[in-house]
């Protein structure tokens, strides 16, 4: 939030079960494009509230899912794996926001990306020490249909 | 009224006994309030509906009941165990006088008389036996004139009345302790129902004041290392340990090094005593009201100045309750709220702007622990977004970690945040905050159950000028990790100043945000996001001075990387010819 008009910009709309249905959805997806299986036990919805940049937190609903999934596969694949992924995503309308290698006792791939239409993210890494790909889906800050938008 | 067959019967082990009968009772309270907030509302917060919504209400007046029921009982206790303790000396003083009596063959009878034999004195003049009342000695004449010239030369009748006197004044010391006590005693009452008032929070707070001596407030470390004062702490017994957080909850939960569900126990009684203030403060303010609008010309157009001041007064009022209620209730109408995000309140401090260190998930069995130091304008009444930041920066480490591991996020407002005013361009405030933030870094250390976990420790905005002062001072702050956002200056020129590897020394600035634009490099030091600095470059995503916790935004998940030891994607170095308009509106005050 910052200026009046674009504090009280309407916000996009979806209920927390419609939000969390969609990212199961579309980290199931990402899995299938890698080639890769989630680990059910795994998955974690983590819900957080919106907060401007005075620290505002307003009590109307809004909220912001950060959705992991976790999924086993050996270090040595995960590039193939994530490529694969970046792959399909881009066919699908998202931007690349960074892509990254680390070398050494702690590698990572990395990959950002985003849907730029409506400010969904997405943040895949792969953990070579512990051969576990990481799936990550966040929502912009959403507001459940029905609930009425605290204007400041 | 105590009287001298009270004290010779007396038992204190009978007052210790109780104590110990109170001190679990107030116990079963405190595991009561954990069960109810842990384990019944976690199964209603699933349920959703009218129904579930009466019984959260209820569980939380439940949990408000036990609360109460742990902090009054545990104040009942102490005064017990005080009773105990000072019935000690006139105990022992009365034993010394009826061994000394019976040493001189002299008789004690059931109300403390002492008798003496009849005999002859020095001359051979013949005295009759005789007793003397238990009286303490300030109410006894002068013996000369008492006894008479012949009697008072006679050894064992002068030591009978002295005894007399010493038995007196024993029974008349137990008399005021048992006053004492019980006027303190007879003050602890509370009303019928199973309502929790805001009133009797603000009394319990008195009878916590009340019971100030149980144990000493001069025995609890001041300005010691967190390593003392853990040391303290462990050479307490389980008791005392209890004592002092019933008695002293504020200095107790203000110790660095202490477990953090001990430092929140405590916390928690302080907060629901602040509450409880604040809530009357709201009440009695609210029945002040003044009359909005007169009914004459010069009021028309708008309030008067009286109800204008009153209302501004009202909304700091409702904010501050606001926070508090917050604090005490953070997930009031959230379901499945897991352990990790529960909340320790490490310290807690209303008066001026506030001070609040407030952990989310346990720092003391915490794999990777990160202390957010917030900057410019950040009061207590920013503590529910700046909750809400570090509960994104958990998540967003958490994610980084194998399944296994833990992350605690803690928002550490330890320190005076300078106003945007003049206060903001010197580093007075950040090196005021140093030596409390390194304490409480190492008391982080200190207190955590399994060795070394991985420290992170975050400044954003002037707050990295404080994680800079900190670093640089004394010891340094003992951190694995530094993080420097939005800064102005972190008060030194180079990141080999923070005492640490510079590879773990991270920074980032937005071009757009104005902060590091227009502050850094000038009195507050070099701004770290730059190449010479020496730290590494986190990569940022573009916004303003807030947008380091945008949802999904490279800032936001670098920082949880680092947190969680794992590695962050480094980006370019600030320079200020990337400056172009923020997207959340934030105007970069200089153009180039």
């Amino acid at each position: 939030m910052s200026e009046k008009s674009e504090i009280n910009k309407p916000l996009p709309r979806m209920s927390e079960k419609g939000a969390e249905d969609w990212a199961r959805h579309f980290t199931q997806s990402m899995a299938r494009s890698a080639q890769i299986e989630i680990d059910g036990k795994t998955v974690k919805p983590n819900y957080t509230k919106c907060v401007g940049k005075n620290d505002e937190v307003p009590e109307d609903g809004r909220f912001v899912l950060q959705y992991d999934a976790r999924a086993p596969l050996d270090g040595d694949q995960h590039e193939q794996a994530i490529k694969r992924i970046q792959a399909a995503l881009k066919e699908r309308g998202y931007k690349t926001d960074g892509y990254q290698v680390t070398k050494g006792s702690n590698a990572t791939v990395t990959l950002n990306a985003r849907d730029p239409k409506k400010g969904f993210t997405l943040a895949i890494d792969g953990f070579r020490k512990r051969n576990e790909i990481v799936l990550t889906v966040i929502t912009p800050c959403l507001l459940p249909p029905g609930k009425e938008q605290q204007q400041y | 009224m105590v009287t001298y067959r009270d004290l010779h019967t007396l038992k204190r082990s009978e007052f210790t006994e109780a104590a110990r009968g109170w001190r679990e009772i107030s116990n079963r309270g405190r595991i009561a309030t954990e069960q109810v907030d842990n384990e019944m509302k976690a199964k209603v917060r699933q349920q959703r509906g009218e129904t579930a919504g009466a019984a959260m209400r209820d569980l939380t007046t439940l949990s408000e009941n036990f609360l109460y029921t742990q902090a009054e009982c545990g104040v009942i206790a102490a005064h017990l165990e005080q009773l105990a303790d000072d019935l000690a000396a006139p105990r022992g003083k009365l034993k010394r006088a009826l061994d000394e009596a019976s040493a001189h063959g002299l008789t004690v009878d059931d109300e403390g008389a002492v008798s003496y034999p009849s005999g002859k004195n020095e001359s051979g003049q013949s005295y009759e036996s005789g007793r003397f009342p238990a009286m303490p000695p300030t109410q006894l004449f002068d013996p000369q004139f008492l006894l008479g010239p012949a009697l008072a030369k006679v050894p064992h009748v002068r030591k009978a009345l002295e005894i007399a006197g010493d038995i007196g004044s024993a029974v008349s010391e137990a008399d005021a302790i048992d006053q004492r006590c019980s006027r303190v005693l007879a003050r602890l009452k509370t009303t019928a129902g199973l309502r929790v008032t805001a009133k009797m929070w603000h009394d319990t707070e008195k009878d916590i004041k009340a019971a100030g001596s149980t144990v000493d407030a001069d025995d609890i470390p001041r300005d010691k290392s967190p390593a003392a004062n853990a040391k303290w702490w462990k050479g307490l017994s389980a008791a005392e340990q209890d004592a002092y957080v019933s008695v002293h909850p504020a200095a107790v939960g203000a110790l660095d090094g202490l477990p953090a569900a001990v430092r929140d126990d405590a916390n928690r009684l302080v907060l629901n005593g602040q509450h409880a203030d604040a809530s009357l403060a709201l009440q009695a303010h609210t029945a002040k009201e003044p009359v909005k609008y007169r009914m004459d010309m010069a009021s028309q157009n708008g309030p008067s100045p009286a109800w204008t001041a009153w209302n501004k007064e009202r909304e700091a009022l409702k904010s501050k309750l606001g926070v508090l209620s917050q604090l005490k209730d953070p997930y009031a109408g959230k379901k499945d709220v897991p352990e990790h995000k529960q909340l320790y309140i490490l310290g807690l401090d209303t008066q001026g702007d506030g001070k609040a260190a407030v952990a989310m998930g346990n720092p003391d069995t915490a794999d990777h622990t990160a202390v957010h130091v917030p900057g410019t304008g950040t009061t207590l009444e920013s503590t529910p977004g700046q909750l809400e930041r570090i509960g994104k920066l958990q998540d967003s480490a958490m994610r980084n970690t194998s399944g296994g591991e833990s992350v605690s996020t803690i928002l550490w407002l330890g320190y005076d945040a300078p106003e945007i005013d003049g206060s903001v361009a010197t580093p007075g405030r950040a090196h005021d905050a140093a030596a409390d933030l390194r304490s409480f870094t190492e008391g982080t250390r200190t207190a955590h159950e399994d060795g070394r976990s991985h420290l992170t420790v975050l400044g954003h905005s002037y707050g990295s000028t404080a994680v800079g002062a900190a670093a640089s001072g004394g010891p340094g702050l003992g951190a694995d990790d530094l993080v420097f956002v939005g800064s102005p200056g972190t008060t030194v020129e180079n990141a080999k100043d923070l005492q640490m590897d510079p590879t773990h020394v991270w920074a980032g600035a937005t071009p757009q945000d104005p902060i590091p634009r227009a502050a850094a490099d000038l009195t507050l030091g070099k701004n770290p996001a730059v190449e010479d600095f020496g730290a590494q470059p986190l990569e940022v995503n573009d916004g303003g001075h807030s947008s380091y916790w945008e949802e999904g935004q490279k800032s936001l998940i670098n920082q949880g990387k680092v947190i969680a030891g794992a590695p962050a994607t480094t980006g370019p170095y600030y320079t200020p010819k990337q400056v172009e308009l923020g997207p959340d509106g934030h105007t970069p005050i200089i153009q180039d």
